[in-house]
C-alpha cells in the first residue's frame, strides 16, 4: 500500500513536472523552413523541386502536351475515344470545365522559384549564387510566358488595357494581385529571362535544367511570339552558337523514345519514381492509351493535315502507326508511346529542342528578308526529314510559307501550333474529315474558331478567382 | 498524514476480518409481483459490501451476511430494485417490473444518478445497440438521442457514421464528437474496432458543463461508452450466444434507367440533333444487324456488378462473478460480403476480457482488453470507371461484359482460354478490375486499459488509469500481371505492380483522478474532482511499391523484378492536461457545479500552446420538493441549465510550422513547401450554453426532456483557400490552401425528447416515443473580406447566411420557344448565356438538415416483440451529379442515362424539364436538390420462448428474431440516395451531404437471428 502512495505519488509529480518539453515535437520526415535553405545544397534541392513542378498535370505533366494542338486543326477527336478533352476541342470550355490546371500548376512553380529567391541571400556572391538565381529567374519568366499565351491576347494584337496575368516576384502565402496587362507581362517575362541569360554562363550538359543555351531558346521563341523578329534571329543564332544537333531521321524514333538527346535543349524528365506523387504521370495517356487489344487514342491527327506527311517523309513511318480500334482504323500519334521499354505512355517532355530553334531562325530572318539565310535555315531541317531531298529554294511569300509548313509538321503535337496560329491572328477552319484513317468516320461539327473569337484567350478557372475575387474573368466567359 | 491513512486503512482491514467472523444465513425467494412466477439471475446484494448472491431456477438464494448488515439491495434488469431491511433469516421478495429510473450515468471521469445530473446527457442502453445489422456501431446510432444527428459515410461494408452533436462544429479541426471507451479517449479508427454487443451503454454529453471536463477535446460533445462487464457475487456463468444471417442489396433507385432499347434510340435521337458525342454512338452508326445483336446480348450492368451480399454474424459472451472478481469475455465475429461482385467485403473478429477485482476492502483493481483484426477489401471512391458505382451508371446494357464474337455470339477467348473482358466505351472493364486489381487492408487493433483504485478515507478515491490503444494497419493493392489495368499503364517487361502500405499506430493516456464526496448534516452533499492527465500519439507508416510479378498467385515484394519506390514516415503528437470540478446540492434538490480544464497540446506554437476551458451549471429538482410530493402525477421535474467552454485542436500535426518537403527531380533530391508558417494558429473555442427541463408525469408513464442550445465558435479552423497566385501549397481538394483561424459562426436549436408507455402489463407492453432537433448555423463573421470558398466550390462561408449555403448560377428552366436552357442573371433577369459570374449564395439552403428526429414504437405480448424505429431529416439540399450525369443534355449521351432525359425540348411550345441537348451541361441549381426523407430504420420482430419451456433442457433464454433496416424510404424531391456522408473522396473534399458523387451507397438488409443463453 505505501507502493501505492509512492506511485501515485512519483507518477503525479513527473507528470506535473515534465510536461512542457513533450508538448515540443518537431517533424521527421520535413525541415522548418527557417533551416531548410542555408547552403547551396539547400539551394540545389530547391532549385529542383521548382523543376519538379513543371511535371504536374495540368502543366507538361499532360495538358500542356495536348491542348495547343487540340485547340487547333493538327487532331480529330477519335469517336470511339472517352472524350477526355472533347469539350476544350469544341472550343466549349467555360470557368469551371476546362484546362484549370493551366493557371495553377504553372504559379506552383513560380512560388517555388520565388522562394528561392527571396532566401539567395543565404548564399555568399559567386558563380553557385548566381547560376541558382539564374534559374529561378528563368523558371519564372518562362512559366509566367506560357500563361502569358494563353490567358492574354498575343501581343501583336493587344490593346494597351488588355489583361495577361498577375506576374508574381514574391513569396507570399497572402498575395491576392489582380492581373497585369499583356504589355507589363511582355516587359517583366524579358527582365526575368534577360537576366537570368546574364547570370547563367555556361550550358551544362544537363538537359533536364535550364542553362546557357536553353534560355537562349527560350528567348528565341518569346520574340517570335512578340514579333521581335531581329532579337528572336539574334537568341537562336547565340543558342545554336552553343553547340546544337539536329536528330538525324534515323534516330527520330530513338530522341522520342528519350534515347538520342543530340536535339533536345530542354526536357522535363518523367520517370516511375518521380516524387512526390502528385508529380507523377504518364504524359502520353492524353493522346492514346494502349493495350492488348491495340492504341485507343483520344485524338488522332487530323487526315487533312495527316496528307501533308508525303511518302517521302522520313518522320510519316515513324510519328504515326495506323491500326484498328473497334474494328475502325486510325491513325494514331506514337510520339508520347513511351520509352522502349518501361512503363507505357511515359517519355519525357520536351519543351525545347534545336529543330525548334532553326524553324524560328528561318522565320524571323524571313520575316527580316533575310531569304537566303533563312532558307539555309530550313533546309537545315528539311534536308534530314525528306528521302532525296532537294531545296526548292523558295523565297519571298513562297519560302515563309515553307517554314510555316515545315514548323506546323516537324513541332507538330509538341504544344506549338495553338500559339503559332495565335501569333499571328490566323484563325483555325477544321476540315470535314472523319476521324478514321482514310478521313471517314465521324468529322466534328465544330470547324471554325475566328482569329478575333474570345475563345483564343482561355477563361480563368471559377475556383481561381473564388480564392482571389480581384482577378478580372476574360470577355465571353 | 501517509501514517494516519496507514493506520486507518489498517484498523479497516481489522475490522473487516472481523465482521466475517461473526455471519448469519439469509436465504429467501424472489418472484414478480405481477404473477408470482420465480425470477432467475436476480442480483442479491448486502447494501455497501460487495457480498451477494444470485437466484436459481426457482428464484431462491441464499447467502452468509455479515452479523452487522442492516439491508439486502435485490436488483434485477427490467425491475425495480428494492431495499429490504434484513429482519429475519427468510426474507422473500416481490419485484415490480418496470423502468429502473435511478439509472447512473457515465459522464466525464465520474458517474452520476441521473436525478443529480445538471447537464444535458442523452443515454444509450447497449440492448439498442445488440445485434445491430452494421459493421460499425456508430450506424446504429441513427435516430436514438435527440440532436445527434448521425450520417453514414458512406454504405460500404464497416464504414462508419459521421456523427454531429447540436450542429456542425468545425472545418479543418475534427467535426467529430470525442469519444471515450472504459477512460481511454479513442480516435475513430478505435471505436470502429468495437463489437456492438460489447457495448453496456453509451452517454452523450452534448452541453458545456458535461464536455468541459475533456476540455479541448470536447468542443463537439463527448460520446463516453462503457463496456459490459461481469457481475460481482452472480457466482453462476452465464454464456449467450447470437446467431445472425442476412442480405444487404442497394436502397433502390426512386427513377429507372433507359434499357438497351431506349439507349440506342436516344444516341440516334441526339445524333439527327447533330449532339457530337453521339455521332459515333452504336446507335447512331450501327447497321440493323449490329442493333439486333446488341439488343440480343444486352444485360443490365446492375445485374453484373451488384449482388444481394450475404452478412453472417457470431457472438458469445461468458459473464459471470464471485465475492471479489468478475468477468465479462465475448467473440465475435462480423462477416458481410458487401453489395459489389468482388472488392467490398468486410470481416471483423472481436474478442475482449474484462476483469474487475477487489483486491483489498479499500483497493480495487482491474483491466480491460479489446483485441480485434477487421480485414477486407474496398472498391475505389472515385470519380470514374475505376468506382464499381460509377460504373454501373456509365456503362450501357447494351455493352457486354465480355467481348463477344460477331458471328456467333460467344465470348471472345484469350490465348490461355478466357473470356476477354469488354472494355466498353468508357475504356476500363471495371468486372475485371474488381478481380484482378485487389485492394485489401487488415487492422489489427486493441484498446486496453488496467486500474488501481484506492479509497484512502471515507469519501475519498484516488485512481490511477493507464489506457492505450494500438493499431497495425496493412494495405495491398495489387495489379495483377496481365491485369488489362496493368496492360495498359503498366510496363511490359515488368508486368504487374504492387502496393503494400500501412502503419503503426501507438497511444497512451494516463489519468490520475481523486474525488471526493460528502454529506454533511444530511442535505449538504459536495463532490470535488481533480485529475492530470497526459497523452501522446505516435504514428509511423510505410509504403514499397514494386513491379514485375512473374505470376497473379505470387503476391509478396521479394518477388518482383524491381522495387519502384518505398518510404516510411513518422508523427507525434502529445497533450497535457489538469482538470477539476466541484459541485454541490442541498437535498438533492438545489444543484451546482463548476468545472475547470487546462490542456496543452503539440500542434500549436509555444505561444498558443496552452488553453483553459470552464463551465458552471446548475439545477432546481422540483419533483423533489415537499410540495410537490403531495402531487402524485409529478414523478420527474428538473430544470437545469449550464455555461462554459470548450475547444477543438486540429487534426493536422505540426500545424503552426513552416515547411518543406522532399522528393526528387530526375532522380536527384528535391525541395519544395509543404506547409506555410501560421505561428498564430490556435484552437478553436466554443461558447456553449444550454437550458433544459426533464420530466416525467403519470407515475412516469409519459416521460421526455427539452432543451433549448446554442454554441458559438470562435477561430473556426479551416484549411482556407488562398490565391492560386500565390503559389501556396496545394490543399486537400487540389488548390492552394493554408489553415487558418477564419472566423466565428454558430449554431442554435431545440430538442425535444418523448416517451409514452401506453400498455404496461405482465404480458402486454406497448410504448412509443418521438424526438425532434431544429438547428441552425450560422456564420457571424469572417477574417477576411471576401466569401469562403469550400472546396467543392459549390459552398461558402458568408456572415449573415447560413453555414456552408449553396453558391452557383440559378436555373430558369427551358425556354419554349427555342429550347435553350435559361439561368437568371444576378439580378434576376432572364438570359440564355450561362456564367458563373452569375453565381449568387442561394439563401436557406445548405447540405445541413435543419429538422431531424425519430419516431417509433416497441410492443410485447406473450413473448413476441416488435419494435420500428422511423429516421427523419428535414431542410437539407445535396448537389446532385449523379443525376446530372444521367441527364446530361447529351454530354455524357455516350453512357447510360435515366429515362427522363427523353423528356427534353422538341418543338416550338413544349414546356419540358429538359433544354435541347447540345452535348454540353452546366452546373446551376438545376442539380441542387431537397434532400428531405423519411426512412423505416429499423423494424425487428421476435419471439422468446417461455422459460417453463427451457428450464428441463437447462437454457436460461432462446431468443428467435427478424430484422430489417431501411426498408423503405420515402424521398419526395431528391433522386437517388438522400442519405450522403461523404462521397468522391478521391476527387475532392466535400462537406457531409454536399454533393453526391457515386459513394458507396447505403444498403437495405434483411436477418434471421437467434439468440440463446444459457
Amino acid at each position: 500500500m505505501r507502493k501505492l502512495f509512492l506511485i501515485l505519488g512519483v507518477g503525479a509529480t513527473m507528470l506535473f513536472t515534465s510536461c512542457s518539453d513533450k508538448l515540443e515535437l518537431k517533424p521527421f520526415n520535413q525541415l522548418e523552413t527557417s533551416t531548410a535553405l542555408q547552403t547551396p545544397t539547400d539551394f540545389q534541392n530547391a532549385v529542383r523541386g521548382a523543376y519538379g513542378g513543371l511535371r504536374r498535370g495540368g502543366y507538361y505533366g499532360g495538358r500542356m502536351i495536348l491542348f495547343p494542338d487540340a485547340l487547333t486543326d493538327n487532331l480529330i477527336l477519335n469517336s470511339q475515344g472517352r472524350f477526355d478533352g472533347r469539350l476544350e476541342y469544341e472550343w466549349r470550355y467555360d470557368a469551371e470545365s476546362g484546362w484549370g490546371g493551366m493557371y495553377l500548376d504553372p504559379y506552383q512553380v513560380i512560388g517555388r522559384a520565388n522562394i528561392v529567391l527571396a532566401n539567395i541571400g543565404n548564399l555568399p556572391d559567386g558563380p553557385v549564387k548566381d547560376a541558382i538565381r539564374g534559374e529561378a529567374l528563368a523558371l519564372r519568366g518562362m512559366c509566367h510566358f506560357d500563361m502569358m499565351r494563353i490567358y492574354g491576347k498575343a501581343p501583336a494584337f493587344a490593346g494597351p488595357s488588355d489583361l495577361g496575368v498577375p506576374y508574381v516576384k514574391v513569396a507570399d502565402v497572402n498575395i491576392k494581385p489582380s492581373r497585369q496587362t499583356v504589355a507589363e507581362n511582355v516587359q517583366d517575362v524579358l527582365a526575368d529571362m534577360l537576366e537570368a541569360y546574364g547570370l547563367i554562363t555556361t550550358s551544362t550538359a544537363d538537359n533536364t535544367r535550364l542553362n546557357k543555351r536553353s534560355v537562349a531558346a527560350l528567348l528565341s521563341r518569346i520574340y517570335l511570339y512578340l514579333g521581335d523578329y531581329p532579337n528572336a534571329e539574334r537568341y537562336a543564332k547565340e543558342c545554336i552558337a552553343e553547340g546544337v544537333t539536329i536528330t538525324p531521321a534515323a534516330n527520330l524514333l530513338s530522341m522520342y523514345q528519350d534515347g538520342f538527346q543530340g536535339s533536345i535543349i530542354f526536357r522535363i524528365r518523367h520517370t516511375d519514381n518521380d516524387l512526390p506523387t502528385a508529380e507523377r504521370f504518364s504524359i502520353g495517356n492524353q493522346y492514346s492509351q494502349r493495350g492488348p487489344s491495340g492504341v485507343r487514342s483520344e485524338f488522332n491527327i487530323e487526315f487533312t493535315f495527316y496528307e501533308l506527311f508525303g511518302g517521302d517523309d522520313l518522320r510519316r513511318p515513324v510519328i504515326f502507326q495506323t491500326s484498328d480500334w473497334n474494328g475502325r482504323p486510325y491513325n494514331h500519334i506514337t510520339k508520347y508511346f513511351g520509352r522502349a521499354t518501361g512503363t507505357l505512355n511515359q517519355v519525357d517532355a520536351k519543351v525545347v529542342r534545336t529543330e525548334e530553334v532553326y524553324l524560328t531562325l528561318a522565320e524571323a530572318l524571313a520575316e527580316q528578308g533575310k531569304d537566303g539565310e533563312a532558307l539555309t535555315a530550313l533546309d537545315e531541317i528539311r534536308s534530314r526529314r525528306y528521302a532525296g531531298f532537294v531545296s526548292a529554294g523558295e523565297t519571298g511569300t513562297a519560302l515563309k510559307a515553307a517554314i510555316a509548313l515545315e514548323r506546323r509538321k516537324e513541332l507538330a503535337f509538341e504544344s506549338q501550333h495553338f500559339f503559332d496560329l495565335k501569333r499571328k491572328g490566323l484563325g483555325v477552319q477544321r476540315s470535314e474529315n472523319g476521324d478514321e484513317a482514310d478521313g471517314g468516320g465521324v468529322p466534328t461539327t465544330f470547324r471554325t474558331l475566328a482569329a478575333d473569337d474570345y475563345r483564343w484567350q482561355l477563361p480563368i478557372p471559377q475556383d481561381a478567382i473564388n480564392a482571389n475575387p480581384s482577378l478580372e474573368q476574360n470577355p465571353g466567359y | 498524514m501517509k501514517k494516519t491513512f496507514l493506520l486507518w486503512l489498517v484498523g479497516l482491514l481489522f475490522t473487516s476480518a472481523q465482521v466475517f467472523a461473526q455471519s448469519r444465513t439469509v436465504s429467501g425467494v424472489v418472484t414478480d409481483a405481477d404473477d408470482g412466477e420465480p425470477l432467475i439471475g436476480v442480483s442479491v446484494l448486502v447494501k455497501g459490501t460487495t457480498i451477494g448472491a444470485v437466484t436459481d431456477f426457482d428464484g431462491k438464494y441464499s447467502l452468509e451476511v455479515p452479523a452487522d448488515a442492516q439491508t439486502l439491495v435485490i436488483s434485477y434488469v427490467g425491475y425495480t430494485s428494492v431495499e429490504v431491511p434484513i429482519t429475519s433469516g427468510t426474507i422473500n421478495v416481490k419485484l415490480k417490473s418496470g423502468v429502473e429510473l435511478e439509472e447512473t450515468v457515465v459522464v466525464g471521469y465520474q458517474s452520476v444518478k441521473r436525478s443529480d445530473l445538471t447537464s444535458a446527457v442523452s443515454t444509450i442502453g447497449g440492448e439498442r445497440l445488440e445485434n445491430a445489422l452494421f459493421g460499425n456501431f456508430t450506424n446504429a446510432l441513427q435516430g436514438l438521442a435527440t440532436g445527434v444527428q448521425v450520417t453514414a459515410r458512406s454504405g460500404a461494408p464497416g464504414a462508419n457514421s459521421f456523427i454531429r452533436i447540436r450542429g456542425v462544429g468545425s472545418y479543418n479541426a475534427s467535426n467529430e464528437p470525442l469519444f471515450v471507451v472504459d477512460g481511454v479517449q479513442v480516435t475513430a479508427n478505435f471505436y470502429n474496432a468495437l463489437n456492438p454487443n460489447d457495448i453496456e451503454s453509451i452517454s452523450i454529453l452534448k452541453d458545456a458543463s458535461a464536455a468541459a471536463i475533456y476540455g479541448v477535446k470536447g468542443g463537439n460533445g463527448v460520446v463516453v461508452i462503457t463496456t459490459k462487464a461481469g457481475k460481482f457475487g452472480q457466482k453462476k456463468p452465464t454464456i449467450s450466444y447470437t446467431y445472425q444471417v442476412g442480405i444487404k442489396q442497394m436502397i433502390p433507385l426512386n427513377f429507372s434507367l433507359m434499357n438497351a432499347e431506349q439507349k440506342l434510340a436516344y444516341e440516334k435521337e441526339l445524333a439527327d440533333l447533330g449532339v457530337s458525342p453521339a455521332q459515333g454512338a452504336p446507335g447512331n452508326v450501327s447497321s440493323p444487324e449490329q442493333i439486333d445483336f446488341l439488343l440480343a446480348n444486352a444485360k443490365p450492368w446492375d445485374e453484373v456488378l451488384l449482388q444481394n451480399g450475404l452478412m453472417q454474424t457470431h457472438d458469445i459472451s461468458l459473464t459471470g462473478g464471485g465475492e471479489n472478481v468478475s468477468y465479462f469475455m465475448s467473440f465475435g465475429q462480423y462477416d458481410e460480403d458487401g453489395i459489389v461482385v468482388a472488392g467490398s467485403d468486410f470481416k471483423r473478429l472481436n474478442a475482449r476480457f474484462k476483469v474487475d477485482y477487489k483486491a483489498a476492502k479499500w483497493l480495487d483493481v482491474g483491466h480491460n482488453l479489446m483485441i480485434s483484426r477487421a480485414n477486407g477489401a474496398v472498391t475505389r471512391d472515385r470519380y470514374n470507371v475505376q468506382n464499381p458505382f460509377v460504373a454501373f451508371l456509365t456503362y450501357n446494357p447494351y455493352e457486354t461484359e465480355f467481348v463477344l464474337d460477331p458471328e456467333t455470339g460467344e465470348p471472345v477467348l484469350d490465348a490461355n482460354g478466357q473470356p476477354v473482358y469488354n472494355l466498353t466505351h468508357a475504356g476500363f472493364p471495371i468486372a475485371e478490375a474488381l478481380r484482378n486489381n485487389p485492394e485489401t487492408y487488415f487492422r489489427d487493433r486493441i484498446i486496453g486499459n488496467a486500474y488501481a483504485q484506492a479509497n484512502i478515507i471515507d469519501g475519498l478515491t484516488v485512481r490511477t488509469n493507464i489506457g492505450t490503444t494500438y493499431e497495425r494497419y496493412r494495405r495491398e493493392a495489387y495489379t495483377k500481371p496481365g491485369s488489362v489495368l496493368d496492360q495498359f499503364v503498366g510496363n511490359p517487361a515488368q508486368p504487374g505492380s504492387k502496393t503494400d502500405n500501412g502503419y503503426d499506430d501507438f497511444y497512451y493516456i494516463w489519468t490520475n483522478t481523486a474525488n471526493y464526496t460528502k454529506t454533511f448534516k444530511d442535505v449538504h452533499n459536495i463532490g470535488v474532482l481533480a485529475g492530470a492527465e497526459f497523452q501522446k500519439y505516435s504514428f509511423d507508416s510505410y509504403a514499397v511499391t514494386s513491379r514485375g510479378f512473374a505470376s497473379p498467385n505470387i503476391t509478396t515484394q521479394n518477388a518482383a523484378a524491381a522495387i519502384l519506390s518505398g518510404n516510411t514516415a513518422r508523427t507525434e503528437e502529445s497533450f497535457f492536461s489538469l482538470f477539476g470540478e466541484a459541485k454541490y446540492n442541498y437535498n438533492q434538490k438545489y444543484y451546482a457545479s463548476v468545472l475547470f480544464r487546462r490542456d496543452g497540446n503539440s500542434n500549436f506554437g509555444a505561444d498558443n500552446r496552452f488553453a483553459s476551458f470552464w463551465a458552471v451549471s446548475a439545477a432546481y429538482n422540483i419533483a423533489n420538493e415537499d410540495f410537490l410530493k403531495s402531487v402524485s402525477w409529478i414523478d420527474q421535474l428538473k430544470i437545469r441549465g449550464s455555461v462554459g467552454t470548450s475547444g477543438n485542436p486540429t487534426t493536422t500535426r505540426y500545424a503552426n510550422l513552416g515547411l518543406f518537403g522532399f522528393g526528387n527531380y530526375a532522380g536527384v533530391t528535391a525541395s519544395r513547401p509543404t506547409q506555410v508558417e501560421n505561428a498564430q494558429l490556435r484552437w478553436e473555442k466554443n461558447f456553449n450554453y444550454t437550458v433544459g427541463l426533464d420530466f416525467g408525469f403519470l407515475k412516469n408513464r409519459i416521460t421526455g426532456s427539452v432543451d433549448y442550445f446554442k454554441r458559438t465558435t470562435e477561430d473556426l479552423l479551416l484549411n482556407a483557400q488562398v490565391a492560386y497566385e500565390s503559389g501556396g501549397t496545394i490543399g486537400p481538394a487540389g488548390s492552394p490552401a493554408t489553415l487558418q483561424n477564419v472566423g466565428s459562426f454558430q449554431n442554435q436549436g431545440a430538442e425535444v425528447e418523448l416517451r409514452g408507455t401506453i400498455l404496461s402489463k405482465k404480458n402486454l407492453t406497448w410504448d412509443i416515443f418521438a424526438q425532434y432537433t431544429y438547428v441552425r448555423s450560422k456564420v457571424l463573421t469572417l477574417a477576411t473580406e471576401d466569401d469562403l470558398f469550400n472546396q467543392t466550390g459549390v459552398t461558402i462561408l458568408r456572415p449573415g447566411l447560413d453555414l456552408n449555403t449553396f453558391y452557383m448560377p440559378r436555373w430558369a428552366g427551358v425556354d419554349p420557344a427555342t429550347g435553350q436552357e435559361l439561368f437568371f442573371d444576378v439580378d434576376g433577369n432572364i438570359t440564355n448565356q450561362f456564367s458563373f459570374n452569375n453565381s449568387v449564395a442561394l439563401e436557406g439552403k445548405t447540405p445541413q438538415p435543419r429538422h431531424f428526429g425519430s419516431f417509433g414504437t416497441s410492443f410485447f405480448f406473450k413473448g413476441i416483440d416488435v419494435s420500428a424505429l422511423f429516421y427523419y431529416a428535414l431542410g437539407g439540399y445535396t448537389m446532385n451529379y449523379i443525376w446530372r450525369d444521367l441527364n446530361s443534355d447529351g454530354q455524357d449521351v455516350r453512357s447510360i442515362q435515366a429515362v427522363d432525359a427523353f423528356n427534353y425540348w422538341k418543338n416550338p411550345g413544349d414546356v419540358v424539364d429538359n433544354p435541347r441537348p447540345t452535348g454540353q451541361v452546366f452546373s446551376s441549381d438545376r442539380w441542387l436538390q431537397k434532400s428531405d426523407y423519411l426512412r423505416l430504420r429499423n423494424l425487428q420482430v421476435g419471439y422468446t420462448f417461455p422459460t417453463s419451456l427451457l428450464s428441463k433442457v437447462k437454457v436460461e433464454s432462446l431468443r428467435v428474431f427478424a430484422q430489417a433496416q431501411n426498408l423503405f424510404t420515402f424521398r419526395p424531391y431528391y433522386k437517388g440516395d438522400p442519405e450522403q456522408g461523404e462521397s468522391g473522396t478521391e476527387t475532392s473534399a466535400p462537406q457531409v451531404g454536399e454533393i453526391a458523387l457515386f459513394g458507396y451507397p447505403n444498403t437495405v438488409g434483411v436477418t434471421f437471428g437467434v439468440n440463446i443463453i444459457f
